[in-house]
């Protein structure tokens, strides 16, 4: 199963992935449903897939998919399953929030009277956000696909930090 | 290698993630259930939207009956419970006894019942109280609540939105007052009495009035009339202990059970709500209103609760020690059962599997207003940090550096972060704090409140797990 990845030293936080995240989940894949449907402008923001502008560098929040899914456990109306990734179903959900109460991630939001979360964008070769982001801050790959890169990465920098040391050894 | 035999007494949330998780495990095994009431497995919380007539009773059912079989379960609806020999290894039912080799007891908990009977009270439990109550609805002009708990209130709810005024009779002086602390709950109070609720704090139920049409109203000890053609009674639950009475289970509020949801009596285990399980709670050693006592002093209680004559009543099969019962406590909660229920099941199946503890939470919605609270609500004696403005009220109570207690309403984001902080009593206090004081409610506006105070304590808590 591939998962999304998040690279924090690349991310400018653009908010590119957010805004996409809204035009995926919206009714034609546009912008323009989710910035008019919902009236309040306070409440219009991201629900899947949400950037936390702070002090530090912005980071989306998004759903691990557990293997024991505490939100499932909480979820009085049987609306969250898992099958590989954990879902939950839009229309069977009551908006009790357990599972808000319940996710040690804060990956759950509640919008409006339902919970959300990141689906990975069932159904698209890759999520929208992955493909929206502009300096690849967020990949969707194999976790042991990207430990390896990872590897590798680590073992560029030290080699990059040593080798002028070397020559100036020599 | 023969087959095990589980059986499990209960049909509730608890039961069921029980046996899933048995099947999880033990592919062969006989897994029995046993329910006194007639219908499959349904989402207990949602019975108040059959009592409105708002869902069918199909549209609550989580595991219909055909699907028990895919699964490999005996469901055996309304069959009564009699004796447990835990010696023998059975049970005595209505249909015969039933041997076990393991045995759950998910019984659950019944309403607290109160002095008066009759047409036209009503307590909400079950799924059959809900019908009995929709059938009575329709002759109904205005509905009495007693009780301020979130059952009640929950009735209430329900009745108000199928457009029924409702007149709340509350013992205590504020609404659900074992959930919010007396700031939030004025919101919700403020919304009830918008759409057509009336309160009576204060008060107890001293007598029924009825008339030739039936129910006419009740009269409290304040002397009020109360009109009303239904009373529906919603004063909480105590667990149902009727089949353990007598079978030598060690028995204080709930069953008490061990870390691994086991009883005093080898391969009997017990869950939801009929359980006395391990708590969490930071409550301060000097609070008066909580019991709970501090971990380390608990140790000491430990020891001088063996030496207590009470606490040594016969627990013949197995010597574990069982700590003080204050540090145990029901937990009639559904996610808290539906935990329980899991850890009960894979340590039948086998497997040792410790349950870390249970911290009372709630989460409500009531016209569109959310709240979530969480650990200790009432402040005696505690930090608290406290933010309120343009809709949203957070309080955080402390007990020194670890997150004692939260109450959040209008804005819930991030609860459960919150809550994994309660329950590994993460040091916290110093970004709660600090992130209470940043925001102001004029620039909330911009970020909703959620979006960045919070993202010091994320980074903190899951960062390293998410990235």
């Amino acid at each position: 199963m591939r998962e999304i990845f998040f690279i924090k030293d690349r991310c400018v936080g653009c908010g590119a992935c957010k805004t996409a995240c809204a035009a995926e989940h919206a009714k034609n894949h546009h912008l323009y449903d989710p910035l008019s449907s919902v009236p309040m402008g306070k409440k219009r923001r991201t629900d899947r897939y949400k950037q936390t502008p702070g002090d530090e560098v912005p980071h989306p929040v998004r759903c691990l998919h557990c293997d024991e899914p505490s939100c499932m456990e909480g979820c009085i109306s049987g609306a969250i399953g898992k099958a590989d990734r954990v879902y939950s179903r839009w229309d069977a959900c009551v908006g009790c929030f357990m599972c808000v109460m319940n996710c040690p991630f804060g990956a759950v939001l509640p919008f409006l009277n339902k919970a959300v979360r990141c689906d990975q964008c069932l159904f698209t070769e890759k999520p929208a956000c992955v493909r929206a982001c502009p300096q690849n801050a967020i990949v969707y790959m194999e976790s042991s696909e990207f430990a390896e890169n990872e590897k590798k990465k680590r073992w560029r920098d030290r080699v990059q930090k040593e080798i002028p040391l070397l020559k100036a050894k020599a | 290698m023969k087959a095990y035999r589980y059986l499990i007494i209960g049909n509730g949330v608890a039961g069921i993630c029980g046996a899933f998780n048995i099947r999880k495990l033990d592919r062969e095994g006989e897994i029995t259930i046993v329910t006194n009431e007639n219908y499959p497995f349904y989402s207990r919380p949602l019975i108040t939207d059959v009592m409105t007539g708002k869902k069918r009773a199909g549209e609550i059912t989580l595991l219909p009956e055909n699907e028990y079989k895919r699964y490999g379960f005996t469901l055996m609806k309304g069959v009564q419970v009699g004796k447990l020999a835990l010696k023998e290894r059975s049970v005595s039912t209505a249909e015969g006894r039933q041997q076990f080799d393991k045995l759950f007891i998910a019984t659950g908990a019944v309403p607290k019942k109160i002095p008066f009977e009759g047409e036209g009270i009503f307590s909400v439990r079950t799924m059959e109280d809900a019908e009995k109550i929709r059938a009575y609805l329709p002759k109904v002009k205005q509905a009495i609540v007693f009780g301020g708990g979130p059952i009640g209130i929950k009735a209430a709810y329900a009745l108000l939105t199928a457009g029924i005024p409702v007149n709340i009779i509350i013992s205590s002086s504020q609404m659900l007052s074992r959930v919010l602390d007396e700031r939030s709950s004025q919101y919700f109070r403020t919304l009830f009495e918008q759409n057509g609720a009336r309160f009576f704090f204060n008060s107890d139920i001293k007598e029924i009035v009825r008339s030739k049409r039936g129910l006419k109203g009740v009269v409290t000890d304040k002397g009020e009339m109360v009109q009303g053609d239904m009373l529906i009674v919603g004063k909480g639950v105590s667990p149902d202990l009727d089949i353990v009475r007598d079978a030598g289970l060690r028995v204080d509020k709930g069953i008490l059970v061990d870390d691994h949801m086991e009883t005093n009596h080898k391969g009997v285990y017990a869950a939801g709500d009929v359980a006395q399980a391990k708590v969490i709670t930071l409550a301060p050693r000097h609070s008066s209103a909580s019991s709970i006592q501090h971990p380390a002093s608990s140790i000491q209680h430990r020891a001088s609760s063996i030496e207590h004559p009470a606490s040594s009543i016969e627990h013949p099969a197995s010597s574990i020690q069982y700590p003080v019962s204050s540090d145990r406590d029901v937990l009639p909660l559904w996610p808290v059962g539906a935990e329980q229920g899991k850890i009960a099941g894979q340590n039948m199946a086998g497997a040792k599997r410790a349950y870390s503890g249970g911290v009372g939470s709630n989460s409500i919605e009531y016209f569109g207003l959310k709240a979530v609270s969480m650990g200790i609500t009432r402040d005696d004696g505690c930090e608290a940090a406290l933010f309120e403005g343009d809709g949203v009220y957070r309080k955080f109570l402390f007990n020194e550096e670890r997150l004692a207690g939260a109450v959040l309403l209008g804005d819930i984001s991030d609860a459960g972060v919150l809550l994994h902080a309660i329950r590994n009593s993460l040091p916290v206090r110093n970004v709660l704090t600090s992130a209470v004081s940043r925001q102001h409610p004029a620039s909330s506006i911009e970020h909703p409140a959620s979006d960045s105070q919070f993202s010091t304590l994320r980074s903190q808590l899951s960062l390293e797990v998410l990235f």
